[in-house]
């Protein structure tokens, strides 16, 4: 125990702040500059948005120790109503290039619109099925993000009139770009993603050091126990169920406007291959440990990308066009399989456990170390 | 009007096919109260080990032989493939937990569970490749035969569980594993006889839908294996005739989806219908409500 140099406790929240989002700001600046490659930057921003969807869904998977496999169901949600909302609010802004001092005003609008319909999904699915004993919380988040993918991809496009009509514009199996059709604006630069990012981080840190988190883990390792003592398992489970769907939101909502994103949203970006991924950073780094889904998604992030990478290469595809089975994402899916498999047998708390290895709760005065 | 007779004809010869898979997750549930995510794509295994087997005994030969014999030989691998599954990634957890309540307890099977599922359906897309194959056309009555075949077998389950000293072995493991094996029923070779019949089942309902529908591809258990899991819940999971009246109605109301104009909106439905039914009778039409004691 190292005595550390006595601060107090507001500047050491404004310290922290600033450790926290000051990248982010140095980054909206940086990141052009000195990451010339587009799809380096690309990545950086795709692994923070990972970093979200792992974060909101360690809350209700990891800390409320209940099963949502449809976290894509979410994110799929908001990434199509905060493209919506950007494509009109630039129209209605005159158009052009996506500039700064526009992207002020898109950016909060697009994630807030994003978030909310996420999270009124989360109500939607949250309240019948954590009413209930047992596993149907999976079974239900599994068959609404189907049902989101499937009410997309099967309407008929040439449905004029109604709701059918509404969905149609939305562009069916094809995809979403934009109202105009010339691809989704793409206004949300470095800060908004690293900012998002950061604030969702913390913000998933002091919800597991609260006391609702300490409700939560009552919950999650006895529930008649935990509600014995007066914690009312349909109240904290919906809520957090419905912080994770916002959370999933957001991250959806900046995906969809990403700076050096595609600039289209697709109803099969959001299929279950992506929920799984969500579901192997959290069990990867440790359920309900924060620094482990922080870790898990990075790890996922860098490993799709390495596999992007391996199909580029001329080896690889010369391999490929003589066996033609070799399909390295099926490969991935099989590794990613085999490690859960293997880690819930032999470690089931995964990476990490609960624990936040880096962040160790020190007595006062000794700063947090480095940074995830 | 003849529309409406033919949607309900074949719903009913779908309702029953699902049934058979439906079977599968209620029965493993019953016992272990575990959703078996692998269920569907032991289905989908089946379906590619029926092909192989048609075509190696040379089907249009001799159709009801290759048939028979392709048929019972693909259930036989399925349902070695289930106990593999079961011996592989379930058992372990099991002998861990036993006496054991700490909390992920309940979410890591699942885990494990989702795990395989991926797992089983990534290999098939290696091996089969994603192409589809189609599959050789023995007869031309195959809605009848799929009937025919399904009520047999649930006759024949039902007496497997009701009649046999098996079945109620079965049935006491799944009021209470510790009584059961206090009372000399040898738990772990009940649940692999039960994860043995499920597949087998499964086997049987995917050769049955297959010679129907005629192709076989990697990812057609997720397609089959969420309604019949869906059709599983709404008749009450872990209630054996529940599975096959959720069966029908997912049949049936899947063939009425696609008189509408929304064709495409049939799993949208299979999912709603889910929804509802969870709300309004959470332990589905037949299953019983049991009290959590302490």
């Amino acid at each position: 125990m190292t005595p550390g140099p006595r601060v107090s406790p507001a500047a050491r929240r404004l310290l922290l702040a600033a450790g926290v989002f000051g990248p982010a700001v140095l980054l909206e600046v940086g990141l052009d500059r000195f990451v010339a490659d587009s799809s380096v930057r690309q990545l950086v921003m795709t692994a923070a948005i990972n970093v979200m969807i792992a974060a909101s869904l360690n809350v209700i998977n990891g800390m409320a120790g209940q099963f949502s496999i449809g976290h894509a169901g979410f994110v799929g949600l908001g990434a199509y109503a905060a493209a919506i909302v950007a494509s009109h609010l630039h129209l209605a802004l005159g158009g052009g290039d996506p500039t700064f001092a526009h992207s002020l005003v898109v950016v909060p609008a697009a994630v807030a619109a994003g978030a909310a319909v996420a999270s009124l999904a989360g109500v939607l699915v949250g309240l019948p099925s954590l009413r209930l004993k047992g596993d149907y919380l999976a079974i239900v988040t599994l068959g609404f993000a189907e049902m989101f993918r499937l009410v997309l991809t099967s309407v008929p496009l040439d449905a004029k009139s109604g709701v059918a009509g509404a969905i149609a514009k939305l562009g069916g199996q094809i995809g979403y770009s934009g109202a105009s059709g010339q691809g989704v604006p793409l206004y949300a630069g470095p800060l908004w993603v690293f900012g998002a990012a950061s604030l969702i981080v913390v913000a998933t840190w002091r919800i597991k050091f609260s006391g609702w988190g300490r409700a939560l883990r009552a919950l999650r390792e006895d529930e008649i126990a935990a509600s014995a003592v007066g914690v009312d398992p349909t109240r904290y489970k919906v809520t957090s169920f419905v912080i994770a769907a916002f959370g999933a939101g957001v991250a959806g909502a900046l995906s969809a406007i990403m700076r050096d994103g595609i600039g289209i949203v697709q109803p099969d970006q959001f299929d279950f291959r992506l929920s799984f991924d969500a579901i192997t950073m959290v069990i990867l780094g440790g359920s309900g440990s924060i620094t482990g889904a922080v870790v898990g998604a990075l790890f996922v992030t860098f490993t799709v990308k390495l596999i992007e990478l391996a199909q580029g290469l001329d080896a690889v595809r010369l391999f490929q066009s003589e066996h033609a089975w070799l399909d390295l994402n099926a490969l991935r899916m099989v590794l990613y399989a085999s490690v859960l498999i293997a880690l819930m047998i032999r470690r089931p708390e995964g990476l990490f456990g609960e624990r936040e290895p880096l962040f160790a709760r020190k007595p006062r005065g000794a700063a947090p170390a480095g940074a995830a | 009007m003849q529309a409406l007779l033919d949607a309900l004809v074949t719903g009913l010869a779908q309702g029953a096919m699902i049934a058979l898979v439906a079977l599968g997750y209620s029965m493993v549930y019953g016992v272990l109260k575990l959703i078996n995510f692998a269920h569907s794509e032991v289905f989908m295994m089946g379906a590619f080990a029926g092909f192989y087997l048609l075509n190696a005994l040379g089907g249009a030969d001799h159709p009801v032989l290759a048939a028979v014999c392709g048929t019972l030989g693909a259930m036989a691998l399925a349902a070695a493939l289930g106990v593999l599954v079961e011996r592989i990634a379930y058992r372990p957890l099991r002998e861990r937990s036993r006496g054991r309540a700490s909390g992920n307890v309940r979410v890591t099977p699942l885990v494990t569970a989702l795990g395989v599922s991926v797992l089983l359906k990534n290999v098939a897309q290696l091996a089969f490749t994603a192409r589809y194959k189609s599959y050789p056309q023995l007869f031309g009555h195959t809605r009848l035969l799929i009937f025919v075949v399904t009520l047999v077998t649930m006759g024949l389950l039902q007496l497997l569980v009701h009649r046999t000293w098996t079945g109620k072995a079965m049935r006491a493991l799944s009021a209470n594993v510790e009584a059961a094996r206090l009372m000399g029923v040898r738990t772990g070779r009940i649940i692999a006889f039960t994860f043995a019949v499920g597949s087998g089942l499964a086997a049987l309902g995917s050769v049955l839908y297959c010679l129907d529908q005629s192709q076989a591809y990697p990812t057609m258990g997720e397609v089959i294996g969420t309604r019949a899991f869906v059709a599983a819940v709404l008749g009450g999971i872990g209630s054996i005739p529940g599975a096959v009246l959720g069966g029908g109605l997912i049949g049936i109301l899947g063939e009425l989806a696609k008189l509408t104009q929304y064709s495409g909106g049939q799993d949208v439905l299979v999912f709603f219908v889910l929804i509802v039914v969870l709300l309004v009778k959470p332990a589905g039409l037949l299953g019983k409500t049991g009290s959590e004691k302490v």
